[in-house]
């Protein structure tokens, strides 16, 4: 892969880097049990 | 006199004599869950009395469980299923010891169970569960649930525990005089919970029917209360007669606890009995609960015998030592250093493998790929990022390991006793303990643990300064500052651990000193009196342990493969672009033209008094969304830096590292005094957004934002001042 390709793959992951940080509250998707029970899970349901 | 207010007695038809108005109202005869819906059944009993661990073992959930009261303090959810594979909805309620809720977490059962709560179903079917080795105080509270009507299962749970106490109970007696279903087992163990799911499945369950006479004196107020309730309140008649009961017992608990507002009517009727039984110097309140005591103490009386005279049993032999005044501090000692000693010992081996894994990919990634952004990417970014963070799993897991042993053999109990005289001294209630203890690991489960406290006012100094105790995430930060001031291995485990040691004493100082000042000047209260259940010693249950650490496992690695990984690769993305127009230039020389270098710079004048240069300042602020970030930042700030040849541990790059005036930057001080800034300052998103759930303001986080972050500063500012003033 030569530099210019790099550049321009290294950038878009970069793009998805960022996306995922900004949308990252809606991507967690459902939860399941944790240790904590609690520890900042926005649902208190914890179904299987 | 007799009184004629009872509880139901479902009698020939099921029905019982209950009141006219009552009867005549829809309740189920014998509350079977026939319906379509999903039955649902409440998890209730006294704290630390193994609901969580049946919960579990019904769901097969894993919800925390310890051996301390206080483990759960938000209603839990999960669905089982009958025997004939019918979904059953559970939930698993805090502990209480009644139904007049004098703390946040109690508050929960009691809204849950008296149907106050939106978000949650009523629940159809209660499951009490009962510590054998204390029935009577148990039942008290099983004895006011009978009151709302409801179909009751009940778990005699600890039995093992109460036959090694000598104290026999006759199950099949107590079902008997109940007219409820009772199950003898240990959850611990497992047993009682096949037969527990039976009683669950079955369509129809009786109510109970354990009498119990209303004092005479009290009985028309409940009469007139209750009809209050019902009507211009629209309680069902049931819940309606359980609130009218409680509002004469603990009407003050009720009303601190954030009960939903009463009807004028209601209200005028309950300070009129309350007026006229003071004008009559009746004690009401207390009338009505040594008479609940004395229906169930006859009722223990019958069912329990003592197969032989208790004396002082193996957990009081032991806590002799373990809570003894001298004793018990040394011991308490002595597990603390241990615990930072194997953190530095035992995590070494482990350690040094993974980081030559490290080193070994990113060889690998240089040698197979050419050179340009993408690889640069890979190396500076990912596997710096990542690869620096993930090295401090073990230290993480042996935290947890130590945390979890204390936990489930009962020490932590312990310690909380001992902790209550020096933490009275700052004001602090003594049940302060365990969410600043748990907030070593996390201030998040810390802050929520804070809901077993009564007042409001020590809940929300416990909620101020738990943030201070050094949590996990602040270890790597730490452990990256030790191995970075003591270069090799020259210096013993032992030094290493006394400057953890140190910091984390920093960090609980600073609590009892800030909790000592909240209490005398913005939340003044006087020092509650504590009073808090020792559970008996149990041997550590390492699948219980083993599983926790598993979880903080994969929740450390699950952060540092999104959020950790994310931040490495656009914060390599800020500290590479815009590339300088000289490809020729040093290392030094392109950072500083990046876009981090550029907001390094402008936030340099405000950090260069502490010692610390623009590069510290961006690790500074990407590390605010969680401080083990600091660690990846470094990680990707210097290996950008490093160039292409960088394949060393974070801590030997950080070491070359020199001020434009070639004086090294990493100093032994500036390596103190960054510590000191992690210890005090607020650097978690995560904690903020709990401090604000939980405190319903927005007031109090920011507030905690501005007193830990300034005083960080300052003390930082004194420290390295002081030091440079010393010549260090």
């Amino acid at each position: 892969m030569n530099a210019d390709m790099q550049q321009i793959a290294a950038l878009a992951i970069v793009a998805l880097a960022v996306l995922g940080l900004v949308f990252r509250r809606r991507l967690r998707g459902r939860r399941k049990s944790c240790a904590d029970g609690c520890a900042a899970c926005p649902t208190e349901k914890l179904r299987r | 006199m007799a009184a004629n207010v009872r509880p139901p007695d479902p009698g020939a038809d099921g029905r019982g004599d209950l009141p006219p108005h009552i009867a005549a109202a829809s309740l189920p005869r014998r509350a079977s869950p026939a319906s379509e819906r999903t039955p649902v059944y409440a998890m209730v009993g006294n704290p630390n009395c193994g609901k969580t661990t049946l919960f579990n073992a019904l769901t097969g959930l894993r919800q925390k469980v310890g051996n301390y009261p206080g483990v759960t303090v938000e209603k839990k959810i999960g669905e089982a299923y009958s025997q004939h594979g019918r979904p059953m909805k559970i939930i698993d309620l805090p502990g209480a010891y009644s139904l007049a809720a004098r703390s946040p977490d109690e508050a929960v059962t009691r809204d849950v169970l008296l149907g106050r709560r939106a978000d949650t179903p009523q629940p159809d079917r209660v499951i009490c569960v009962l510590d054998a080795t204390n029935l009577e105080r148990s039942l008290y509270f099983v004895h006011q649930i009978f009151d709302l009507g409801r179909p009751v299962i009940v778990v005699l749970n600890m039995m093992d525990l109460a036959q090694r106490a000598g104290i026999e109970i006759d199950a099949r007696e107590l079902e008997a005089r109940l007219g409820v279903p009772v199950i003898a087992g240990e959850a611990v163990h497992g047993r009682g919970v096949v037969e527990l799911r039976l009683a669950m499945s079955r369509a129809e369950l009786p109510l109970p029917r354990h009498r119990w006479d209303v004092p005479a004196p009290i009985a028309p107020a409940v009469a007139e209360l209750q009809a209050s309730l019902s009507e211009g309140d629209g309680r069902p008649p049931l819940v309606a007669r359980a609130e009218a009961l409680l509002l004469l017992t603990d009407f003050d608990t009720v009303r601190v606890a954030g009960s939903t507002p009463l009807s004028a009517r209601t209200t005028g009727i309950l300070d009129a009995w309350r007026q006229r039984w003071a004008g009559q110097g009746t004690d009401w309140s207390g009338t009505l609960i040594k008479s609940r005591y004395d229906s169930i103490h006859r009722l223990c009386h019958d069912v329990t015998r003592r197969t032989r005279t208790q004396g002082p049993s193996l957990s009081d032999r032991v806590d002799a030592i373990l809570i003894h005044s001298v004793w018990g501090w040394l011991v308490f000692a002595t597990i603390m250093a241990l615990l930072f000693f194997s953190i530095f010992t035992l995590a070494e081996y482990p350690m040094n493998w993974i980081d030559s894994q490290v080193a070994a990919l990113g060889d690998w990634v240089k040698s197979t790929m050419s050179a340009g952004d993408l690889r640069d990417l890979f190396t500076d970014g990912v596997i710096a990022g990542v690869g620096g963070i993930v090295v401090f799993l073990p230290q993480i897991l042996i935290l947890f390991f130590f945390v979890g042993l204390l936990e489930s053999t009962g020490y932590m109990a312990r310690a909380a006793f001992l902790m209550d005289r020096p933490m009275s001294r700052v004001g602090l209630h003594g049940k302060s303990f365990i969410p600043l203890l748990g907030s070593y690991a996390c201030a998040i489960p810390g802050i929520m643990a804070t809901r077993t406290i009564e007042d409001a006012k020590d809940r929300l100094v416990t909620i101020l300064v738990a943030p201070l105790m050094s949590c996990s995430a602040r270890l790597p930060v730490y452990l990256l500052m030790i191995a970075t001031l003591l270069p090799g291995d020259a210096l013993p485990a032992g030094t290493k651990a006394g400057i953890m040691l140190l910091m984390y004493f920093l960090g609980t100082a600073g609590a009892f000193g800030f909790a000592w000042l909240f209490k005398r000047t913005l939340l003044r209260s006087s020092p509650p009196l504590m009073i808090l259940e020792l559970p008996p010693y149990q041997p550590p249950r390492f699948k219980d342990i083993l599983r926790h650490m598993v979880e903080r496992a994969w929740l450390f690695l699950k952060n540092a493969g999104t959020i950790i990984l994310a931040i490495s690769i656009v914060l390599w993305f800020l500290t590479t672009y815009p590339k300088h127009p000289d490809p020729a230039a040093s290392p030094d020389v392109q950072i500083a033209h990046s876009f981090a270098g550029q907001a390094g710079k402008v936030i340099e004048p405000l950090i260069k008094p502490l010692g610390f240069d623009w590069r510290i300042g961006i690790g500074l602020i990407t590390s605010f969304a969680a401080r083990e970030v600091f660690v990846s930042s470094m990680g990707v700030i210097f290996g950008v830096q490093a160039g292409d040849d960088n394949t060393a541990p974070i801590r030997d790059a950080m070491r070359a590292a020199v001020w434009p005036d070639g004086a090294p930057l990493f100093t032994p001080l500036v390596c103190l005094v960054l510590m000191v800034y992690y210890v005090f300052a607020m650097q978690c998103m995560s904690t903020i957004a709990i401090v604000k759930r939980e405190t319903n303001s927005w007031r109090w986080p920011l507030f905690q934002i501005a007193y830990m972050t300034g005083t960080a500063w300052l003390v930082c500012f004194a420290a390295y001042q002081a030091g440079r003033a010393l010549g260090f």
